[in-house]
C-alpha cells in the first residue's frame, strides 16, 4: 500500500512539473478527483514548489569572482585538441603541412619502426628458448673435447674406454670454465658451431649465446679468442 | 595552425555562453557547500574546467545543464578530497598534538566566521529548509525548483535514472512542506486551519 502510495505521489509530482503524457496526466486527474488525500498531496506539493521558485533568493556572484574567472580564463588560453590543431594546420598551410608530416613520417616514424622491429628480432633471437634457467650470457675458458676429457680423466674405468676410439674428426666439443663447470656446446647441423669450436681446441675463449644453465649446455652466437 | 582570431572567438563564444549562468552557478555552489569561499573556489574550477572541455560541448544542445554537470562532478569530487582529508591529519597528530590543537582552534574560528557570513548571505526559511534536505534531495530540488531544469536535463546533470529524479523529487518536496509549514502560514500561503 505504502509502495502504490508511494508511486501517485511520485506521478503528482511529475504531474505538476508537466512532465507527463496524455494518458498519464488523464489518469492522475482521475485520482485527484476520487481521492480526496491526494487532491490535499497534490496542493499541498504544488504550493511547496511555488513557495521555493518565488521565495528562494538569487544571489549576484561578487564581483570580483567574475573578474578572477576572466583572468584565469584569458591566462589559460584555449586549448584545442590534437586533432583541432591538426586540422587547423592543413587548413592553414595544406601543402607545408602535408610536406611537414611526410618528412616526420620519413626520418622519424620509419626509422623509429625500424629499430622496434629490429630490437624486437634480436631479442627474440637471444632468448630463443624459454627453458627454465635459460638466458643470453659469457661464458671464459678453455675449449676442450668432451670425448677426449671423460677419456683422459677416466681412462681405467670401463665406461671411459668406449670414448678411446672416437674419430678424431668428430671431436665433441665443449667448454671447461674457468670455475671447473664443463659446459656442452649444442651442435646444430644447419650451423658451423661445431667447425669453428673444433678449431679452437685446447684454446682459451670468451664464448656467448644462450646458456641453459640447469644443463649446462652453451648455444653458441658468438666468440673471442684469448 | 589554429590562429589567435579563432582562440579569441572561443573565448568569447564561451563567455558569452557561460557567464549569463555565473549567479545561477554560484548560488547553487553556495547552497551545496554552505560555505562562500568555497563557492567560489568551486565556481572558479567549474568556469575553467568547462572552458578547457568547451570543443566537447556540443552546440545544440543545453549549455546551462552542461555546465551544472560538470558543477556537480566537481563537487562530488572535492567532497570525496575533503572527506578523506581528515584521515591524514589523523597521523600527523602524532606528533605535533599540540602545534594541531592550536591549528583546530583556529580552523574552528575560521569555519564557524564563514558559517555566520554564509547565514548572512542566505538569511530565510527557504535556506533553512533546504539545508535541512539530505545532499541528494536537496540539489534535484533545485535544480527543478530554483533553475527550472526538466527531468531529462536533471537525470543528465546528476547521472541518475529519471524515476530517480522523481523520486528524490518527491520525496525532497515533502520533507520542505514539512519545514516550511510555518512559513507558509505566516505567508499566508496556507490558512490557519490547513
Amino acid at each position: 500500500m505504502k509502495k502504490k502510495n508511494d508511486n501517485v505521489y511520485q506521478l503528482i509530482t511529475a504531474y505538476i512539473d508537466g512532465e507527463l503524457s496524455p494518458e498519464q496526466m488523464k489518469e492522475v486527474e482521475q485520482l485527484l478527483s476520487e481521492t480526496p488525500e491526494y487532491h490535499e498531496h497534490y496542493l499541498a506539493e504544488k504550493r511547496t514548489k511555488r513557495l521555493i521558485k518565488e521565495n528562494a533568493p538569487v544571489l549576484q556572484a561578487p564581483a570580483q569572482l567574475r573578474n578572477r574567472i576572466r583572468r584565469q580564463i584569458a591566462r589559460s588560453g584555449y586549448r584545442p585538441s590534437f586533432w583541432e590543431l591538426v586540422q587547423g594546420m592543413f587548413d592553414y598551410r595544406p601543402a607545408a603541412t602535408g610536406f611537414a608530416f611526410a618528412v616526420i613520417a620519413f626520418f622519424v616514424l620509419l626509422p623509429a619502426y625500424e629499430m622496434i622491429s629490429r630490437s624486437a628480432e634480436s631479442l627474440m633471437q637471444k632468448s630463443d628458448s624459454t627453458a627454465p634457467g635459460a638466458k643470453y650470457d659469457e661464458l671464459t675458458g678453455e675449449i676442450i673435447c668432451l670425448d677426449c676429457d671423460i677419456f683422459t680423466t677416466h681412462r681405467n674405468t670401463p665406461q671411459a674406454a668406449s670414448y678411446a676410439e672416437h674419430d678424431p674428426v668428430i671431436h665433441h666439443p665443449g667448454l671447461r670454465a674457468d670455475d671447473g663447470a664443463i659446459w656442452t656446446i649444442l651442435q646444430n647441423p644447419s650451423e658451423e658451431q661445431g667447425h669453428y669450436t673444433r678449431a679452437l681446441l685446447q684454446k682459451r675463449a670468451i664464448l656467448s649465446g644462450t646458456v641453459f644453465e640447469n644443463s649446462r649446455y652453451i648455444h653458441v652466437d658468438g666468440y673471442k679468442v684469448l | 595552425m589554429t590562429d589567435k582570431s579563432d582562440s579569441r572567438r572561443k573565448q568569447e563564444e564561451f563567455q558569452a555562453l557561460a557567464f549569463c549562468h555565473l549567479n545561477a552557478l554560484y548560488s547553487t555552489a553556495l547552497r551545496m557547500t554552505r560555505n562562500p569561499y568555497d563557492a567560489e573556489d568551486l565556481v572558479q574550477d567549474v568556469y575553467v574546467r568547462a572552458y578547457r572541455f568547451f570543443h566537447r560541448f556540443k552546440r545544440d544542445t543545453n549549455f546551462k545543464a552542461w555546465i551544472f554537470k560538470i558543477l556537480t562532478n566537481t563537487y562530488i569530487n572535492q567532497y570525496r578530497k575533503k572527506v578523506s582529508r581528515p584521515h591524514h591529519i589523523e597521523l600527523e597528530k602524532i606528533e605535533q598534538t599540540y602545534t594541531e590543537k592550536r591549528n583546530d582552534t583556529h580552523a574552528r574560528f575560521i569555519e564557524s566566521f564563514r558559517e555566520q557570513k554564509y547565514e548572512s548571505l542566505f538569511d530565510d526559511e527557504i535556506t533553512r529548509a533546504l539545508a535541512a534536505l539530505p545532499n541528494d534531495f536537496r540539489l534535484v530540488v533545485m535544480l527543478a525548483d530554483i533553475e527550472s531544469f526538466s527531468y531529462k536535463e536533471i537525470a543528465q546533470v546528476i547521472g541518475c535514472p529519471l524515476g530517480t529524479v522523481m523520486s528524490r523529487l518527491s520525496r525532497g518536496r515533502k520533507q520542505l512542506q514539512f519545514h516550511l509549514r510555518d512559513y507558509a502560514l505566516k505567508e499566508g500561503f496556507i490558512a490557519k486551519h490547513e
